[in-house]
């Protein structure tokens, strides 16, 4: 199921590359059609991150049987996907539990937090929080990157790359590995 | 192809010796080059394969991120490599993600299992890539061996460099071992041709060592002194041998001179004996002739006298005188015979005339002694040539002889012819009934003065010369005597001599 929803994403991406597609062909993809298949790859990408990233001991990582928490706060745009691709599977070990969430509170209780569209004026509150507990910060949002957020997801070419602010997971305590550096379009 | 037997000893030697070592540093040459080889490809696998592991680690995050671009300058940084020809990055379902170079296409089918192999000379690496239980994709490396071919070429050359030198080494070293084996061989050989060539035995090899060549200089030697030795014994022999034959030539020599003098001696004794002989019967026959004329005349006288005793003295005078004559007749044709003046007459000879005048005359002795005396003689034997007188006088003898030795018995003579060799011959048999010979009598029967005992010349008579004289002239004739008898039984003598006819027919 996973490996060939990832073929799909692959074929897509790689039919937009060869076909040198122009930036009207990435409006279809925003479109609610082509949402699912967009955030199926940004799902994907949320359980690769952790493993090129090492937490502070203060995330309670130490010990393996404690669960891996993903946090999406506010409104999801995955769907089930990212409950599906995470079942089963393991992060640095950990088995990963996905929550829902739009209290900041719930941020006090996890690894990793995926910042929604929606929570724009939350963010400098969640921000703050994430550094304060060593969380991991996801965001997919315009102008995420700058205000904080450790990776923000962006749309380049139709293709899914990131942004990453190096200072706010120092802040927090946070390693991102260097191959992680050099994915990056931009180091804030 | 080397002709090993006309080789010198010496070049045999450090040629031996350099192909050993040269076989052997060969050998740990090339086993040393295959060992370097091998070690220098699994060195270079497993370079590569750390090479791919570190390239596929850090495309782990362009694989999970699916960034072509960054994966494809992870790629491109291994230009540094120069041996590195083609690389490419897997994505998780084996599809072609990055290649170096950018824009290669054609790649094997990747594989999962991590492996490192060359094919003609290529190192091909694969490598997966994994984060965790997922497979990211994988890596693979085409490797050339330009790096391993520059080394192998130089530890070729080095090699080679290290074995020409140490060849040269060998050469060097076993030039001065075989020189400590073959000085002292050369030496005794240079000695043995020497002593074969100029016959000089007095040379002597110099021994150097106390190994195999050591003894055999040291038995060469003894070798060498025992022939010198032998050579100085020879010719003391022969120096002296010079003396000794001709010292026995001299005696040789000597002894010839004395035996021809001797011979010479001897000859002339045997003919002056012989004409002393023959002179002195002569002389000694005239006054007897003379004794036995006046004898008879004596008794004549004597007898017409009546002086009866002188008569009988006289007549003894007379027979001893006859006797003497005959004597002296028989010593005087025995030296004719010996001195080799004796001659045969060759006149026609009837041989009944012959036997009847000898039987005629021996018959009144034969009466004497009451003997019967007849002949037997074959009618009509031709007469032949030959010597009637000399023939009579042997056939006397030997009738005389059986007359003599025979009382109250039988005398015979016979005569028969007979072929011997397809030559006619005559053979004349006297037989008697006396007294006979024993074998030792036989034996000693025709020596010169031998009668068959020495008290028969006492009892019967005679000169002893008669069967001397009688087989002499046999001889003479070319014939011969032989004589068979038993002892008491009587003897019987055989003549047999050649009859040649008289020339001009048997008539």
């Amino acid at each position: 199921m996973r490996s060939r929803a990832w073929l799909v994403a692959a074929l897509i991406a790689q039919a937009a590359v060869l076909s040198g597609t122009a930036p009207g062909t990435s409006s279809m993809d925003r479109a609610p059609q082509a949402a699912q298949p967009e955030y199926e790859v940004k799902a994907r990408f949320l359980l690769q991150f952790p493993e090129f990233i090492s937490w502070p001991a203060r995330a309670g990582l130490d010990d393996p049987s404690k669960p891996f928490v993903i946090l999406v706060f506010g409104d999801s745009p995955f769907g089930s996907k990212l409950d599906e691709l995470a079942a089963n599977r393991k992060v640095q070990g950990h088995p990963i539990q996905i929550h829902y969430a739009k209290d900041p509170e719930a941020l006090d209780a996890c690894q990793m937090v995926f910042i929604c569209a929606s929570e724009r004026r939350l963010l400098d509150v969640l921000v703050a929080r994430a550094a304060a507990h060593g969380v991991l910060t996801i965001g997919d949002s315009e102008g995420f990157g700058e205000r904080g957020v450790m990776i923000n997801l962006v749309i380049e070419a139709s293709l899914p790359r990131f942004e990453i602010n190096r200072s706010a997971a120092q802040a927090a305590g946070l390693v991102l590995g260097a191959q992680l550096l050099g994915l990056a379009r931009k180091v804030y | 192809m080397l002709r090993l037997e006309f080789m010198p000893l010496r070049r045999k030697i450090t040629l031996g010796m350099v192909l050993v070592a040269g076989l052997a540093l060969v050998l740990s040459s090339l086993a040393y080059l295959a060992f370097q080889a091998r070690l220098f490809r699994q060195t270079k696998a497993r370079r590569a394969m750390t090479l791919a592991r570190v390239v596929g680690d850090n495309s782990r995050a362009a694989l999970a991120f699916n960034d072509q671009a960054a994966a494809s300058q992870i790629l491109q940084s291994l230009s540094a490599n120069p041996d590195l020809q083609r690389a490419c990055l897997f994505d998780a379902n084996g599809a072609i993600f990055a290649a170096y170079p950018a824009g290669a296409t054609t790649f094997p089918k990747f594989s999962d299992a991590d492996s490192a192999q060359f094919h003609a000379g290529t190192l091909e690496v694969f490598h997966g890539i994994h984060q965790r239980e997922d497979r990211l994709g994988g890596i693979y490396l085409q490797i050339g061996s330009s790096d391993l071919d520059t080394a192998f070429r130089w530890h070729l050359i080095f090699t080679l460099a290290l074995l020409g030198v140490l060849v040269l080494l060998a050469l060097a070293v076993s030039y001065r071992i075989q020189k400590v084996i073959t000085a002292p061989l050369l030496d005794l050989a240079a000695v043995a041709k020497r002593v074969s060539d100029r016959k000089d035995y007095g040379a002597r090899a110099e021994r150097r060592s106390q190994d195999e060549i050591g003894t055999l200089v040291q038995a060469f030697n003894g070798m060498l002194d025992q022939i010198e030795a032998r050579d100085a014994e020879l010719r003391i022999y022969r120096e002296h041998l010079e003396e000794q034959v001709e010292a026995r030539t001299q005696e040789l020599h000597a002894a010839n001179q004395e035996l021809l003098l001797a011979k010479q001696k001897a000859e002339g004794v045997s003919r002056a004996k012989s004409a002393f002989l023959a002179n002195m019967s002569h002389e000694l026959r005239t006054p007897l002739n003379a004794i036995i004329l006046y004898t008879d005349l004596m008794k004549e006288q004597a007898e017409e006298e009546g002086r009866k005793q002188d008569a009988s003295d006289l007549d003894r005078v007379s027979g001893s005188a006859d006797h003497l004559l005959r004597l002296i007749n028989d010593v005087l044709d025995l030296s004719k015979v010996e001195a080799g003046k004796m001659t045969l007459a060759s006149d026609p000879v009837q041989v009944e005339a012959v036997v009847d005048a000898v039987v005629q005359g021996l018959h009144p002795q034969a009466a004497k002694q009451g003997d019967t005396l007849e002949a037997e003689i074959p009618a009509s034997l031709p007469p032949f040539l030959g010597d009637a007188t000399k023939l009579r006088q042997i056939l006397y003898n030997l009738l005389s002889n059986a007359c003599k030795f025979t009382e109250q018995g039988n005398l015979k003579v016979s005569v028969e012819a007979f072929e011997k060799a397809s030559a006619p011959w005559l053979r004349f048999r006297v037989s008697d009934t006396g007294i006979g010979m024993s074998e030792e009598q036989l034996a000693r029967l025709f020596q010169d003065f031998t009668q068959a005992e020495e008290s028969t010349s006492r009892r019967y008579g005679g000169t002893g010369l008669g069967l001397s004289l009688s087989r002499r002239l046999a001889q003479l004739m070319g014939g011969s005597i032989s004589v068979e008898s038993e002892p008491g039984k009587g003897s019987t003598f055989t003549l047999e001599i050649p009859a040649p006819p008289l020339p001009g027919g048997a008539s």
